[in-house]
């Protein structure tokens, strides 16, 4: 008996893959702009969607979410304050979002009516790194709560983003956060990309953040 | 990170492997995982041990490679090997790296067989 190597050179996410690849050919068909946000539990994602949704529909845009926590549709809730169409992806435990999941809820919506769809991503900052999800644009966010150097601890995620953001970063004074020292971190990983400091709170920014999101899709 | 759900993928995509191949019998599993996969490989083959049983891998051992990171250096004009994860320098010129080539996949890379006489 003479074993045989049978070589395969398969990824393991091929699966996953695959489902994004059909997702981001169907965004682009119908001119959507997807953005996949991603960072760990509590860096502000939701608060800056609900500022990101209202600002884009005051501007004449079409913006919807779809949003994934473990437990409840309270993100969703506050996400559909705005008056855009917001869905909430309940996991029950699966610590990130798949492209299968994704494009099970986009089912009712007409992707044709929308210009901005917007994917909350379950926070945790290591599982969702590997899972393409047939966005056009990865931002990463790092809040100034989480310290300067999460992105050395955390690489592989940071190094994956097409955007940074600094969340809270009116808490940097209460926080000692030095802003420069995380810019280094966050360039040491990923440069190259855009960087913004962002408050959705007072709003610093958030102007900045939108006219990164115009000239993007834009450019697409 | 969620390594038994991996391996279960990893068992599904093998066995779908085995069937194509017919009257065959696994002997090993080899998979490479990139330094900068976030994959730990003693979790993953744990996964692997609970997701093979009851199935033509029950018994077959899997043979992990970890494979480093490589990437191309927009200064140095070349693909370089980057040996701090954190970082992702050239270590010619000490700058950052732009991008990676190698390290950070996740595959089954072969199935070592043995086909009947």
């Amino acid at each position: 008996m003479t074993p045989r190597i049978l070589e395969l050179r398969q990824g393991l996410l091929r699966k996953n893959d695959q489902e994004a690849a059909v997702l981001r050919e169907r965004f682009r068909a119908a001119g959507v702009f997807v953005v996949n946000l991603v960072s760990g539990p509590g860096a502000g994602k939701t608060r800056l969607l609900e500022w990101t949704l209202r600002a884009l529909t005051q501007r004449g845009h079409q913006p919807a979410a779809l949003v994934g926590d473990c437990e409840t549709d309270r993100d969703a809730q506050r996400l559909a304050a705005s008056g855009a169409p917001a869905r909430q992806v309940v996991t029950h435990g699966v610590c990130h979002l798949e492209a299968a999941m994704v494009a099970r809820h986009l089912d009712p919506w007409r992707l044709d009516d929308l210009d901005f769809l917007f994917i909350e991503n379950v926070g945790n900052l290591v599982c969702t790194t590997a899972y393409d999800l047939g966005e056009a644009l990865r931002v990463v966010c790092l809040s100034v709560t989480e310290g300067e150097d999460k992105p050395l601890k955390y690489p592989a995620l940071f190094h994956s983003a097409d955007a940074l953001l600094v969340t809270k970063i009116d808490l940097a004074d209460p926080c000692e956060f030095n802003r420069d020292e995380a810019a280094r971190s966050l360039r040491s990983v990923r440069p190259g990309v855009p960087l913004l400091e962002t408050s959705a709170k007072t709003g610093e920014g958030m102007d900045d953040w939108l006219a990164l999101l115009e000239e993007r899709r834009a450019l697409k | 990170m969620h390594e038994l759900s991996l391996a279960e993928g990893l068992v599904g995509l093998v066995l779908e492997a085995l069937e194509r191949a017919g009257d065959v019998r696994a002997l090993s599993v080899q998979v490479n995982v990139g330094m900068l996969s976030g994959v730990d490989p003693d979790a993953l083959a744990l996964g692997y041990e609970v997701a093979r049983r009851g199935t033509r891998l029950d018994g077959v051992p899997l043979v992990v490679r970890m494979v480093g990171v490589r990437a191309h250096c927009p200064r140095c004009e070349r693909l370089v090997p980057v040996a701090d994860v954190r970082a992702l320098l050239c270590p010619c010129c000490d700058g950052p790296v732009g991008q990676v080539v190698e390290g950070a996949e996740l595959q089954v890379e072969s199935i070592t067989i043995a086909e009947p006489p």
